[in-house]
């Protein structure tokens, strides 16, 4: 989380964060990863909101995340609307309207790319409007 | 990696078409580094190489490109939502910022 609060505190008073605590990525239940044998990180999947939010503390604690967390509700709802598991950026710009949509994580999570999207908001008033889609050279 | 089901196409495909997998990635990666503010979309870069792919890479880069798709885009109003917050019986929705200040979302999990 470190180079997330970098970025938090470089602007701070401009823009707000949050993070959304999701479902799991890789539960001890499903998808095990090394990293996460490694690491020691064990959690089967969530079965009930509290058990989410447990887990959701123990992580914001361990990694001494302090930028405010927000805890999913079980049916996953915002997740899916946001396509945002196992992990996604995005920027709303003051505007209510999406400035940044990341790339889906983790191959595409770019907090680079992320950080460079809220310094265009930032100078730009906070928003960021068109050109709509940055194409690609053939 | 327990179970290949979870890892979706991806897990099945052979050594070989990892490989090309992988080599598509990077292009993506690459021209995503390249330019500025909007990612690339995985469609625009991926899709030309559909038809040559092997049909394990077609899925791949289709869930891929699938996914990446997902949630709202750029310039669209971003759904609302109101979540408890950690340590508190407070709810913080997204629209309460409107109109103030531009706001930064993570989503993720520990593992």
């Amino acid at each position: 989380m470190g180079r997330i609060e970098q970025i938090r505190d470089k602007f701070t008073g401009e823009v707000e964060f949050l993070v959304v605590y999701v479902r799991e990525a890789h539960p001890t239940d499903g998808w095990q990863v090394d990293a996460n044998v490694q690491d020691e990180v064990f959690y089967r999947q969530h079965q009930s909101y509290e058990e989410r939010e447990e887990v959701a503390q123990t992580c914001s604690l361990d990694l001494k995340i302090t930028i405010p967390v927000l805890v999913e509700e079980m049916d996953n709802n915002i997740d899916e609307t946001f396509g945002a598991a196992p992990e996604r950026l995005y920027l709303i710009g003051s505007d209510g309207e999406v400035a940044y949509h990341g790339g889906a994580g983790p191959f595409f999570f770019d907090l680079d790319e992320w950080e460079q999207a809220i310094q265009d908001c930032v100078d730009g008033g906070g928003t960021i409007k068109g050109p709509a889609k940055t194409t690609a050279a053939a | 990696m327990r179970n290949g089901q979870q890892g979706g196409p991806i897990a099945n495909l052979s050594a070989e078409e990892r490989a090309s997998f992988r080599a598509l990635l990077n292009e993506l990666q690459s021209q995503r580094k390249a330019t500025s503010v909007q990612a690339v979309e995985a469609r625009t870069v991926l899709g030309p190489h559909l038809a040559a792919a092997t049909p394990g890479v077609q899925a791949a880069l289709l869930h891929l490109i699938e996914r990446d798709e997902r949630g709202p885009a750029f310039g669209e109003t971003a759904p609302d939502f109101a979540l408890k917050q950690l340590g508190s019986d407070e709810r913080v929705s997204l629209s309460e910022f409107r109109g103030k200040r531009p706001v930064g979302l993570i989503f993720g999990s520990y593992t």
